[in-house]
């Protein structure tokens, strides 16, 4: 028989769907993704949970969303933390498209010529406005876990013709990108939806090279006060928390974060309150992480 | 006191006066017990078998209590059944979880279309035409990686190996596809591998060694007269040459150079040649070349599907290494040291235990694919064995256009070991086989579930270490003999006995 003979072949549509079928669970419930990451969400007191995803797959899974609906519900609008000059020729729906409680592009100085990541991309916001600053000699990569994000990302590179920007489909705690290799690693309100952030913390440190430094947006709240009311800390966070970005730390637990993942210098700049379009309202913090004893790459502010 | 479950018995045989005749049994042969799960192996006397054996069945002897102690220091027998399965448990548990560290092999297909025609190779017919991947398909492919990991809760750094077809054609589409390939990789950090035929492998070093490739595996058939009878060019003409080369410049440009060689009833014979030939060319002891051996064998079952018939399917799944292949390659090796400095062959994995004194290692997992291989191929599929690419109906995903992936498929597949084949679980061989056969031959032959057993015969499992027993064992205490005949004191200490053999306790 050849390789051309399809008697008895089982079609590859056969073949790539699951074959351990999830069965209904005692309660009935079937694997909603949303309902995987928190527990079946059944009153049933004899209910089994179905499998449960992690807190990142279920963060992916509600990016890979937003990407199909073409528009984000989460976090704030682009509007709200960049200028308009800033805002110039992208793409409007890419500003839909991008959610982030900071403006890590405004406080940085890129020059041309420099290797710049953004650790979870989304639409590719940033990714624009970085490869516009670096030039074409320089190199933006996006690495972002949601296919449908990375996509997005392409196709506004594309639109706006940039070729100095390469996106990439990764997860932050492991990049799929080489060891010391990039001069400026930024990340837009990313951070906060991952449980071990430290983990990511290393993995941005890894890849800088020395006397590089990361800019992070991130949800943080002064030492001496306390949270913000929708601010969720700690083991009270749940995955919708995480995904919405809403899960904050104080000034002091991140400091000690940053600096543990390998950092020599760390600084924060609070950027006070920010409205979420979902209503909630953050404190937001820019924090600057210098790899080494770098006094290269000053924010500018 | 009871006998481990995971204690077997080897019977080996071994030529006249290689030990003392006390340690022979009825038939000739001496006995071996070993057990992976405590790490060891001795040499045992006919009554210690004897008194291991009335144990086993319910009725022990008035052993010697020194011989009881001696079996159960060395792990043979147990006091505590519990305490026994606790030790195995935690090998498994840890098998387990050292699979979801291991870095995944990403093999990449820039084409299946190959300048050679082997006539055995499993891919056939694919390898005179074939699509290609264009750069949309590679990216698509780096794209699928962390998406595949991540299905498999898998953190280990992936690595990627060229494959194919033959991955290094010299044509300008293969050389673009492989320059993307190469620094896709060597951006993200991820190391690179080849597999070739080598005929070209010279004008790649370049290439290779910019983005930072680490080794390349390619392949001989033995002798240039018998590697150039079968492993020519599509129009016929020799590779040996263009390949010798190939290896040379590649180890001295720094390459790691993998040397396949390819064995059968027609090369077995030459292999003393061929040792004397890899010899002179100095690949024996170069630093950057490793050679070993592979054995021609029985490729049907990569026309096999769960829903055949069942007589036919079990037909198919039938046959692998040709029948006295085996005994026809020892017999030739234990008369040419010199191959066996060049291959150090060790099919059972009993090598380092036997000859340099290391534990016995469990093998929980006999095929590596299943654990640890993704190959992506120039239509756009995924498969999760190197042999099988091309073959639609083993393909477990698409990465191109969409990505699609049979988690539920692949998944018992991966995690399939030793103590997922109920079959294999009851066997007290089953960590020197690491269990369950070829795991695409077993699924076919069951009708589609991996942890299913398609074992040769737990018998065939015995006699393949009991062949490389016969074959070591010579050769491990020649060395001991050697060993204690220059040491002052005879007998030697138990360190000195560890380095010379496996063989602490050896009444």
């Amino acid at each position: 028989m050849g390789a051309d003979d399809a008697r008895g072949f089982i079609s590859l549509d056969e073949l790539t769907r699951p074959r351990t079928s999830v069965e209904p669970d005692a309660c009935g419930c079937g694997p909603d993704p949303a309902g995987e990451a928190a527990g079946c969400g059944c009153d049933t007191p004899e209910a089994t949970p179905v499998r449960r995803v992690s807190v990142e797959t279920h963060v992916k899974q509600r990016y890979d969303l937003l990407a199909g609906q073409g528009a984000s519900t989460l976090c704030c609008s682009p509007n709200a933390v960049y200028s308009t000059e800033e805002l110039a020729g992208i793409p409007t729906w890419v500003l839909e498209l991008s959610s982030g409680c900071g403006s890590p592009m405004n406080a940085i100085d890129l020059q041309p010529g420099q290797t710049v990541v953004d650790f979870g991309c989304g639409a590719g916001l940033d990714l624009l406005i970085a490869a516009r600053r670096v030039g074409v000699t320089g190199r933006v990569i996006g690495v972002d876990a949601s296919m449908h994000m990375v996509r997005s990302a392409r196709r506004a590179a594309k639109e706006t013709g940039f070729t100095n920007i390469d996106v990439r489909v990764g997860d932050i705690r492991r990049p799929p990108l080489r060891e010391a290799s990039v001069d400026v690693v930024l990340s837009n309100c990313v951070l906060g939806m991952f449980p071990d952030k430290q983990e990511v913390l290393r993995a941005i440190a890894g890849v800088l090279r020395p006397g590089g430094f990361a800019v992070i947006s991130d949800v943080v709240y002064a030492d001496d006060a306390p949270p913000p009311q929708d601010v969720a800390v700690g083991e009270s966070a749940d995955a919708e928390d995480f995904a919405r970005c809403v899960v904050g730390m104080t000034e002091s637990q991140y400091r000690e974060l940053v600096l543990g993942a390998g950092f020599a210098r760390v600084e924060l700049r609070s950027d006070g309150p920010v409205p979420y379009r979902d209503g909630a309202e953050v404190t937001s913090a820019m924090i600057f992480a210098y790899r080494d004893a770098s006094t290269t790459g000053q924010p500018c502010c | 006191m009871l006998v481990s479950p995971n204690t077997v018995t080897f019977s080996v045989a071994l030529p006249e006066g290689t030990l003392d005749p006390s340690y022979l049994d009825e038939s000739g042969k001496v006995s071996v017990l070993a057990n992976a799960v405590s790490g060891s192996m001795d040499i045992v006397t006919p009554a210690e078998i004897t008194a291991l054996e009335r144990l086993r069945t319910g009725d022990p002897t008035d052993a010697d209590s020194t011989v009881m102690a001696g079996l159960l220091e060395r792990g043979y027998i147990c006091a505590d059944a519990d305490e026994d399965d606790s030790r195995y448990r935690s090998i498994v548990d840890g098998y387990f979880e050292a699979i979801q560290q291991a870095p995944f092999q990403f093999m990449f297909i820039p084409s299946f279309v190959c300048n050679l025609a082997c006539p055995y190779c499993f891919e056939g017919e694919l390898t005179t035409k074939s699509p290609r991947m264009d750069e949309e398909m590679i990216d698509a492919a780096f794209d699928a990686i962390p998406m595949i990991q991540e299905l498999h809760d898998n953190s280990g750094p992936p690595y990627i190996t060229l494959f194919g077809g033959e991955p290094l054609l010299d044509t300008a589409y293969q050389r673009g596809a492989v320059e993307r390939i190469l620094r896709s990789s060597y951006d993200r950090g991820y190391p690179v591998t080849a597999i070739t035929n080598g005929v070209a492998l010279d004008k790649y070093v370049p290439m290779l060694l910019r983005y930072g490739c680490e080794e390349v595996q390619v392949s001989l058939d033995g002798t240039p007269e018998i590697h150039d009878s079968r492993r020519v060019f599509r129009n016929g003409k020799p590779t040996f040459e263009l390949i010798e080369r190939g290896i040379d410049v590649a180890a001295d440009a720094g390459l790691r150079v993998l040397v396949r060689v390819l064995i059968d009833d027609e090369s077995v014979e030459a292999m003393p040649r061929f040792a004397e030939f890899a010899q002179s060319k100095g690949w024996i002891d170069h630093p950057k070349i490793r050679m070993f051996h592979g054995f021609t064998k029985a490729i049907t079952f990569l026309y096999v599907t769960p829903d055949h018939p069942e007589e036919q399917r079990r037909r198919m799944v039938r046959g692998d290494v040709k029948p006295g292949l085996q005994e026809s390659f020892y017999r030739m090796l234990r008369a040419n040291p010199l191959v066996d400095r060049m291959l150090e062959p060790d099919p059972a994995r009993i090598r380092s235990a036997v000859m340099e004194g290391d534990r016995v290692r469990p093998n929980l997992q006999g095929c590596s694919a299943g654990t640890s291989v993704v190959a992506f191929d120039p239509n756009g599929k995924v498969y999760g064995c190197p042999e099988t690419v091309g073959r639609p109906q083993h393909a477990c995903g698409t990465f191109f256009p969409e990505f699609s992936y049979a988690g539920g498929y692949r998944d018992p597949w991966r995690h399939r070991h030793v103590d997922t084949v109920p079959m294999c679980r009851d066997c007290n061989v089953k960590l020197f086989c690491g269990g369950g056969g070829c795991p695409i031959k077993a699924w076919a032959a069951s009708g589609g579930d991996f942890n299913t057993c398609y074992c040769p015969k737990v018998s065939a499992i015995k006699t393949r270490v009991e062949t490389e027993l016969a074959y070591l064992l010579p050769m491990a205490l020649r060395r001991r003999q050697d060993k204690a005949a220059r040491s002052e004191g005879g007998e030697g200490t138990w360190e000195q006995m560890t380095r010379v053999g496996s063989f602490p306790w050896m009444s």
